[in-house]
């Protein structure tokens, strides 16, 4: 009687322990073939170890589009400013949770470098599957509060044909400003009335935590629509 | 069936989890840093992900003797350490600037493609880190450096080392590899004055160097600090010049190089070299293979560098004499019999203030020594027979010491007799301070056998005064 | 010969003023600044050498440990132990022995308080109904030298402002008001720490000093190219080089801050 129990004992685990394997190797060969370590890995750090984070990281070679969270843990939108959209509805940062946002800094009487950074979003925009779309917005804060009223921000919208899922937002020079040192952005108003500020665009994931940082104009943007569609 | 199924699954997630957290575990392979002038190991692997981890840290050390500099440094050191990797290698590259720092620091490293060699991805606040890739498209020997602004002033304060990008199979096997760096230094203060000396930066702009040393201080690679190496073997130097201003002529007294990779390229391009260039934030490999036993010594051959400002560095090679190829004539070096001293010091208005402990000043006396005498009176003082009279176990030398120090003062030209050999030379006058003379005679009556006491700068002083009125 | 003594006089009264005339000032002392103007060490290609301030009134002395510990005895959601990440990072207040125990072995409770970002510098000012002040603001006040308006005209101030450079971080940080004041009567401006400011990412340098002669246009947006507008500026150039390695929420240790209120309408609160 033993020596049968001990068979059915054996026998299936015999099985398991043959799957087990099966799947080390099989893995193995899924694992090498996925895109490089680092921002998975801090998409994930950044949801498991929000007291834990020692190391900081700052801004990035602009020709390695992986970029680093800012290294801190928490949502941007405990800073809950008052904006107002170019649809002149009234609203705080914290009712963009619940979706990815795409975060720029810029302003509309930008020549150069905004229209860019407005058309990559728009290339970002076209990569998102139409089935996670509903899962991403689209957001510009005006650095240029006084000339960028709600009114002026929906002209804008209208000429570079943003659809719904895009907010620009006006808010005081404090909300401005706080955005600004919260995300690492960089500006400044020249004497003659123009803005120079930095290229960035910022990914916020559904909590308002930021995930990616895109510096630069027309960089790939792979990587961070790879980390979307992952995450949605 | 069902049950099956489940189990079948859950042990799949089970699997995938597993698997999913060892992602998460860091897959690059560390890099090892190694710090001058040790020059890390050979590498014989193939390029794959690798990290680096390099640390910025300023640091208050010695200069020279009794000098103090605050220096700014990569890994705590002047050099910072030398990082070895293949071409082909993917590096993540984690610069941390330790908490204690006051300067933001960044780092170009010339053997990265990309917007300032890293420098642009690289500025690091203190108590911060910065984080960037690159991969190492070119072998080579490249020098690294932190570019913050103004860029002069760190690099003149200590920030550079070599970063060697070998070739996929590492270069030809030799038995000896060390890495040396040169470098000069500004300070408020001249040569040799004492105490914290701040940078001068009308000196750097000028370019008028106090100190030009490898390794970052004086005597970094002299006496009991030289590397050493055995006859037969083949030595390889990783030489950078961290600059910041002047381009070093690289000479080993005592040696050709068989081989130089000029500048720090990847081809061996030259055979059988004296000197070779190496320009600031530039560097050199050459090779050579030890035949002789005895002391190699390392200039820059601007050579009042070499005696005046501390470019000296040794190698000490042991072994069999090979007198086919070196009979132990003196008739190769080029050390000028009145180059050995310090040539503007005045006598009697730089000495220090500092009081030295009897060990302090054999110590010292054994660097002057090494620096003003073995040349001539060899390292072990046993000089050579019938040209250069010893001082090892010398009846002339120790029957009358103060006679000693009026020579060292004065010089002597005649014929002597020194344990039984006739000698008939002329010994140049040492331009040395009261207290150095009182050193170096102090260390030469204590060494090798000699047992005296020490003579203390103003007794120099009485000598030198009587000397003076005869 | 009236030359050589009047810059033989400037300098003794240089050295003097450096020796042996150490201020204590109240921190709480608001000094008025005139309206004037100061040479950058950067600006844009077409903007004038000079750049315009207007008049401001800032604190004659940093912020000190035993100022800020007030500030966070009141407002708990700054004390150490309830630090939102997002607003300063593991550094934050790390020299104080506890919470509410300011005390350290590396500094006295009137030194200067380091170790606090820009978020918590901000937020302190705004309870004093003050604010931070603006670079320029910053280094108009900074360009003063001890007895002329001008520091860069004065023997020895630009070596004396360059040593703090040359020296290893003191083993203790000294207390605030141990050097003389300047021409504006404001003191420790140079010497001690860095200190926050309101802009201080308006700076837009890569970081690699080297390409920073034009405004990058890949990473930044904007008119025209940076130009360093006095080469010799060392000092400067630091300043703006450890502001652009800076992000909000760090805390730095030996970076701090002093508060600074417009000239009219400003409600000081005096009560720290």
């Amino acid at each position: 009687m033993k020596m049968i129990e001990q068979e059915k004992f054996w026998g299936t685990r015999k099985i398991w322990i043959t799957i087990g394997l099966f799947w080390m190797f099989a893995l193995q060969g899924v694992r090498a073939e996925t895109p490089s370590d680092g921002f998975e890995k801090h998409l994930q750090l950044a949801t498991m170890n929000a007291g834990e984070m020692s190391h900081e990281m700052s801004h990035d070679n602009h020709n390695a589009p992986e970029s680093h969270s800012p290294g801190h843990a928490n949502s941007v939108y405990q800073i809950d400013f008052t904006w107002e959209t170019q649809s002149q509805k009234k609203i705080q940062s914290s009712d963009l949770r619940g979706k990815f946002q795409l975060v720029i800094l810029a302003y509309t009487e930008c020549s150069h470098a905004c229209p860019i950074l407005v058309a990559d979003l728009k290339h970002i925009e076209g990569l998102i599957p139409k089935r996670i779309q509903e899962q991403v917005g689209f957001v510009f804060v005006s650095i240029d509060p006084e000339r960028d009223t709600p009114d002026q921000l929906h002209q804008f919208s209208k000429k570079m044909d943003l659809g719904t899922g895009w907010h620009l937002l006006h808010g005081d020079s404090t909300a401005v400003m706080g955005m600004a040192a919260l995300l690492g952005v960089k500006f400044r108003q020249e004497p003659d009335g123009s803005f120079s500020h930095s290229n960035l665009i910022t990914l916020l994931d559904p909590e308002g935590k930021i995930v990616f940082r895109l510096e630069g104009l027309q960089q790939n943007p792979d990587a961070l629509v790879h980390l979307i569609i992952e995450n949605a | 069936m069902k049950n099956y199924l489940k189990r079948i699954l859950l042990l799949t997630s089970v699997l995938l989890f597993i698997f999913d957290a060892g992602v998460l575990a860091e897959q690059r392979l560390q890099v090892p840093l190694a710090y001058a002038p040790d020059a890390g190991k050979a590498l014989t692997r193939s390029p794959g992900k690798v990290r680096v981890d390099l640390e910025t840290k300023e640091v208050t050390g010695r200069l020279a003797d009794g000098v103090e500099y605050n220096f700014w440094t990569f890994g705590g050191t002047v050099p910072g350490p030398i990082i070895r990797i293949v071409e082909g290698d993917e590096v993540e590259f984690h610069l941390n600037n330790h908490p204690s720092s006051k300067m933001p620091h960044n780092i170009d490293l010339h053997a990265v493609t990309g917007p300032g060699g890293g420098a642009a991805a690289s500025l690091t606040a203190p108590g911060h880190t910065s984080t960037f890739s690159f991969k190492a498209l070119s072998a080579g020997l490249y020098v690294y450096h932190c570019a913050t602004a103004p860029v002069g002033m760190h690099i003149a304060n200590g920030m550079y080392g070599l970063i060697l990008v070998e070739p996929e199979g590492g270069l030809p096997p030799v038995d000896r590899e060390f890495y040396v760096v040169q470098s000069d230094f500004y300070t408020k203060g001249k040569y040799g004055q004492e105490g914290l000396q701040p940078f001068s930066m009308e000196k750097a702009i000028d370019e008028h160097a106090d100190y030009v040393v490898f390794n970052g201080s004086v005597g970094a690679m002299v006496g009991d600090n030289a590397v050493r190496a055995k006859v037969g073997e083949t030595v390889r130097l990783f030489i950078g010049n961290g600059g910041p201003n002047l381009v070093s002529s690289f000479h080993v007294i005592g040696e050709i190089f068989d081989t130089v990779y000029t500048e720090g390229g990847i081809l061996p391009n030259q055979k059988n070299v004296q000197s070779t260039l190496i320009p600031a934030g530039g560097s050199a490999i050459v090779e050579f293979k030890v035949e002789v036993p005895g002391t190699l010594i390392l200039v820059d051959h601007s050579i009042f560098r070499a005696f005046n400002k501390g470019a000296i560095a040794m190698i000490k090679v042991e072994g069999e004499d090979n007198s086919t190829v070196y009979s132990g004539k003196q008739a190769d070096t080029i050390y000028l019999p009145e180059g050995g001293a310090i040539q503007e010091v005045l006598v009697a208005s730089e000495e220090s203030l500092t009081p030295m402990s009897h060990q302090e000043r054999l110590s010292r006396g054994q660097r002057l020594y090494e620096q003003n005498c073995a040349a001539c009176h060899q390292m072990e003082g046993q000089g050579i027979v019938g040209v250069f009279p010893p001082l090892a176990s010398s009846d002339y030398l120790m029957e009358d010491l103060e006679r000693a120090i009026g020579i060292v003062i004065n010089g002597l030209e005649g014929e002597i007799i020194v344990n039984g050999e006739r000698y008939n030379n002329i010994m140049p006058s040492q331009r040395l301070n009261d207290s150095d003379v009182a050193n170096v005679i102090g260390y030469i009556s204590n060494a090798w056998g000699n047992e005296s006491r020490l003579y203390s700068a103003p007794e120099v002083a009485t000598i030198r005064a009587s000397l003076k009125s005869h | 010969m009236k030359l050589i003594w009047g810059k033989l006089f400037a300098f003794i009264g240089v050295l003097l003023a450096l020796v042996i005339n150490p201020q204590s000032v109240s921190g709480r002392e608001l000094i008025k600044i005139p309206p004037g103007s100061y040479q950058s060490a950067y600006r844009n290609e077409g903007d004038p050498v000079q750049v315009q301030v207007d008049g401001f009134l800032m604190d004659a002395l940093p912020v000190t440990n035993d100022q800020f510990f007030n500030f966070v005895k009141d407002d708990q959601r700054w004390r150490r132990s309830a630090r939102n990440d997002l607003l300063a990072d593991s550094h934050y207040l790390s020299h104080w022995k506890g919470d509410l125990d300011p005390a350290g072995p590396n500094h006295y409770l009137d030194s200067p308080v380091t170790n606090v970002s820009w978020f918590a510098a901000v937020e302190y000012c705004r309870s004093r109904g003050k604010r931070l002040p603006t670079i320029n603001e910053w280094e108009y006040a900074a360009s003063a030298g001890l007895t002329m308006r001008e520091g860069s005209g004065e023997l020895g101030f630009n070596q004396y402002v360059l040593d703090w450079y040359s020296r290893p971080a003191p083993p203790v940080l000294p207390a605030v008001g141990n050097s003389a004041q300047n021409f504006f009567g404001i003191g420790d401006m140079h010497g001690l720490i860095w200190e926050w400011v309101l802009d201080f990412n308006s700076i837009l340098v890569s970081g690699e000093s080297r390409g920073d002669g034009g405004l990058e246009r890949e990473l930044f947006c904007g008119a025209g190219a940076i130009r360093s507008a006095n080469v010799n500026d060392y000092p400067a150039f630091m300043r703006f080089g450890l502001r652009s390695s800076l992000q909000a929420r760090y805390s730095v240790n030996n970076l701090g801050f002093r508060c600074a209120a417009d000239l009219l309408g400003s409600g000081i609160n005096e009560n720290d």
